[in-house]
């Protein structure tokens, strides 16, 4: 007799059976009535643009914790420079070559910074994806916003790069331009995110 | 870069609907796929996937924002409702669909009803456990990430595991016996 394995592999239904395009239509059609067309929160009102995005980064729960680690040293609210500049993974004229730690292969940072302190309204620590774990959502200045968006533009497809105090700690590449909030997610404990919070919101 | 390489930078969704229009189409696949292999048929998935969803609009700021925990979330959720049916439906009927499928003439008919031998022999696991046999056995999953998936401990996956397969291979050896009596 076969394996267990072998049996429930032989009759798993989905080898047997095309997608459904029509059921998965009519399915969303169900979903989305159910939908209200309302604002997500009042906070994402602020955001001067109209438009606002997630700066998503799986590294941050790696790295940050390196970066940041614990929450034995008090909040040094004004010692943190938080960037954003561009980034390339080929080498060129200008630009600063970067090994972020744990990675085999470097990257070419821009000499311009993108956004800074200065170009922030505020940061805040927002829920994670449990109780015990925190994020944090970062909302641009108009001038900020702007900037970032007149730079992700024409970046699409290409790395960008996050430093807090010179340290590399997310390298997300650019999906589509970007403007107005971004989220900066990864499995901080409270004391994690209110520390660098207070840190990135003070110019 | 390693996990570098993962980062993303993704629009933001205005509204409820449109952060629900993304939500659903980054996973409705992925979703009616699991809950194809929790369910009888096609029809009971695509139940378990809309009420799934169907949920996610209803506590819509529950719903965590980076795509793996988007999964989780879901995931978790589809298992819980199947759970619901799961408890709510007749206990004896439960246990009859791991009765064999009757006998049918042509081969192609007897690999379709030994299939579906197979498959309803499943219905007696909790859909915890048949999740779990499903993501290891069908869909490749290393226990450490069925752990992550579903929030458990990787020794209670690995527990769900060696009780399912156990559980599957006495009701196989069971109907086994029964189609050589016949």
């Amino acid at each position: 007799m076969a394996s267990v394995d072998e049996l429930l592999r032989d009759a798993d239904p989905l080898r047997h059976e095309p997608p459904d395009e029509a059921s998965r239509a009519r399915v969303r059609r169900v979903v989305m009535s159910a939908s209200h067309d309302s604002p997500l929160s009042p906070w994402r009102r602020r955001a001067m643009l109209g438009m606002s995005v997630a700066l998503v980064s799986a590294a941050l729960a790696v790295v940050g914790v390196s970066i940041w680690p614990g929450s034995s040293g008090t909040v040094h609210a004004a010692a943190m420079r938080f960037e954003i500049r561009l980034a390339e993974l080929e080498p060129g004229l200008g630009l600063r070559e970067l090994r972020p730690s744990g990675s085999s292969k470097p990257l070419y940072l821009h000499s311009d910074v993108v956004v800074t302190n200065g170009d922030i309204v505020q940061a805040r620590v927002v829920a994670g994806r449990d109780a015990d774990h925190f994020n944090i959502a970062v909302v641009l200045t108009p001038e900020g916003a702007r900037k970032l968006l007149a730079a992700t533009t024409s970046h699409i497809g290409r790395p960008m790069a996050i430093l807090v105090d010179n340290e590399l700690v997310a390298a997300p590449t650019v999906r589509s331009a970007i403007a107005g909030e971004a989220l900066i997610t990864g499995d901080y404990s409270r004391a994690e995110a209110d520390r660098v919070a207070a840190g990135i919101s003070v110019r | 870069m390693n996990a570098m390489a993962q980062s993303l930078v993704v629009p933001m969704p205005e509204t409820a609907a449109d952060r629900l229009a993304l939500l659903f189409d980054a996973h409705y696949d992925r979703l009616y796929r699991l809950a194809r292999r929790l369910a009888t048929d096609p029809d009971a998935a695509r139940d378990l996937v809309q009420d799934t969803f169907l949920r996610a609009a209803r506590s819509l700021t529950s719903v965590p924002t980076v795509r793996q925990d988007e999964e989780a979330w879901l995931v978790r959720v589809l298992i819980n409702i199947a759970r619901d049916a799961w408890r709510r439906r007749d206990v004896r009927r439960r246990h009859d669909v791991a009765a064999p499928v009757s006998a049918a003439g042509s081969d192609v008919e007897a690999a379709f009803v030994a299939r579906a031998t197979v498959w309803r022999a499943l219905d007696s696991l909790t859909p915890r456990r048949r999740a779990i046999v499903v993501m290891h056995e069908l869909e490749g999953l290393a226990v450490p990430a069925i752990a992550a998936l579903l929030g458990v401990a990787e020794v209670t996956v690995r527990w769900h595991l060696a009780k399912g397969r156990r559980e599957l291979s006495r009701l196989l050896t069971t109907q086994g016996e029964h189609h050589g009596k016949r």
